[in-house]
């Protein structure tokens, strides 16, 4: 079997250790099998019910997200995706610096905390200053660190850094981008994390926790200034509707931003930078572990407050949807958001309230 | 299954057993993935490539699975799959992997072994790849390449002059030990 002659023998030793030492992102079988059914779905819609695909996207759209084959699936962050079903990164071999005396967690104060925070800025985290008390913006540092260094699912981040995880904070390389991109700068956005990743030139220079569309239908009294376009309405309106909090994956460009709060259609937004109709990433005062947002993309409003300065009108973001698939794999119907409709159960009367 | 194995184990003649996909999946995944990332040099897109390649092979595995070596199949999916994203949003040509040297163990691989391969036309690469790295003969490779055998012979023998002669300066340190 061994037909090589030494040149190549010695090639092949050479290649084998540079292979090992490639730090390939994990896989877990619950993603392969997500993405077998996904293709299965596709082919199947595109094959029996292109006539509905062809006459609202919408309705194919939500067909797709209720399908009973889904069923099937494990959700996203469920321990189905059990650890021994999960290939390991290599080990990183750089010589870890310092141990901790105690795993750090929300509440953890003093100078092993204000290490941890200056490790992550370091790395392209923002945790808020680094002020040796473990907040909450720490903790989102961290949820983001255990879904992008170890593919974590978001039920699954703990936010707590045991010695293991310190050693692998300090020792990390630099995030890749899935995509290259190496003279511009453009986003990475991976639901099934949770986590997103802003690379100029292919070096990430914010990573941050998110939290995206939660996937349940509302129905919510609110005051709209700001259309799906994210277009200014003067005077707002009062409005009672319904929606799916979706965030489509697939690839978009960041068009437009506004500074300051937005009363939209999927909440209020601080600072939102628009990408896909009404869907932003914005700041928001709760961001949570779980998907939460009525589809937009949250972010800590720190974060927020600078994030419209460091992207540009034009600037690619790529999103990884919840049901596995890559960027490139959405249709362009699959990456229409879901639109809000009219609440038929209204009993509105117009005085002018506000809901959140 | 349990009676089964117990029979066979008398019986002389060997024949493999088919593997389910799970024990496919935990065996090859990663050494196919970081195959496709030294061929693409991009480790991040490498493993989307053989997730995808992997679930595609999970899709028909009657068919992969009785294939005289599913991993080529796996390889060529993936490789391809990840050509088509490069082609679908027009992009500059990818950072080969050297941009993340920071997380390679310095004492095994030397960052020249990443330039030297960054340095050969795909073609070359991925014919190095599956020879070298994935062990398939020439056969195989031609199989899983869709390339002619003679194609797999020319171009492993001139990747393998070129990288040599780029290496050269690794030799006298490896052989002496």
């Amino acid at each position: 079997m061994n037909d090589l002659d030494p040149t190549s023998d010695l090639l092949a030793t050479r290649l084998a250790s540079r292979a090992g030492g490639v730090s390939l992102p994990s896989g877990s079988l619950a993603t392969v099998r997500r993405r077998a059914v996904q293709r299965h779905q596709r082919t199947r819609i595109a094959i029996g019910v292109g006539g509905i695909a062809v006459a609202g996207g919408l309705v194919a759209l939500v067909l797709a997200d209720n399908d009973p084959a889904g069923d099937h699936l494990a959700p996203i962050g469920s321990t189905e995706t059990a650890p021994e079903e999960t290939s390991q990164r290599p080990p990183i071999t750089a010589g870890p610096t310092t141990h901790l005396t105690a795993p750090l967690q929300r509440g953890s104060k003093g100078a092993e905390v204000a290490a941890l925070q200056t490790r992550l800025k370091e790395l392209g985290f923002d945790p808020g200053p680094a002020d040796g008390t473990f907040g909450p913006g720490t903790e989102m540092a961290v949820w983001a660190f255990e879904g992008l260094a170890n593919g974590t699912p978001y039920a699954m981040q703990s936010g707590v850094v045991t010695d293991d995880l310190w050693q692998q904070i300090q020792s990390v390389g630099a995030f890749e981008p899935r995509r290259s991109e190496p003279d511009d700068t453009h986003m990475e956005i991976y639901l099934p994390l949770q986590a997103a990743i802003l690379f100029t030139n292919d070096k990430p220079t914010l990573i941050t926790h998110i939290s995206s569309g939660s996937g349940e239908e509302w129905c919510e009294v609110f005051t709209q200034d700001t259309d799906d376009l994210g277009i200014k309405i003067d005077p707002p309106i009062l409005k009672d509707e319904c929606g799916v909090s979706r965030t489509p994956g697939g690839i978009f460009l960041f068009y437009r931003r506004y500074p300051g709060e937005r009363l939209t259609s999927l909440g209020g937004m601080w600072k939102p930078v628009y990408f896909n109709y009404g869907i932003a990433v914005h700041g928001a005062d709760q961001v949570p572990r779980q998907p939460a947002s009525h589809g937009a993309v949250r972010i800590p409003q720190w974060i927020a407050d600078y994030f419209p300065e460091i992207v540009g009108k034009g600037d690619r973001v790529y999103v990884w949807g919840m049901d596995g698939k890559s960027p490139e794999d959405y249709s362009r119907d699959e990456m229409l958001p879901v639109f809000n409709y009219p609440n038929t159960h209204s009993t509105l009367t117009l005085e002018p309230t506000t809901t959140g | 299954m349990i009676a089964d194995s117990g029979a066979t184990t008398a019986g002389a003649p060997a024949v493999p057993a088919v593997p389910t996909f799970e024990e496919f999946w935990l065996e090859r995944r990663d050494p196919i993935g970081r195959a496709l990332a030294m061929t693409i040099g991009n480790a991040q897109l490498a493993a989307e490539a053989v997730d995808e390649a992997m679930a595609r092979a999970l899709q028909r595995w009657p068919q992969v699975s009785e294939m005289p070596h599913p991993s080529a199949w796996v390889y060529r999916v993936g490789l391809n799959w990840s050509r088509s994203i490069g082609k679908r949003v027009r992009r500059r040509p990818p950072i080969w992997l050297a941009s993340a040297a920071s997380s390679v163990d310095a004492d095994t691989t030397d960052p020249s072994i990443d330039a030297a391969l960054a340095a050969l036309p795909l073609a070359q690469r991925s014919v190095v790849v599956c020879r070298l790295l994935l062990g398939l003969s020439e056969a195989q490779t031609a199989e899983a390449l869709r390339l002619r055998p003679g194609t797999v012979k020319s171009r492993l023998s001139r990747a393998v002059d070129q990288l040599s002669t780029t290496l050269a300066h690794l030799d006298p340190k490896e052989t002496d030990r």
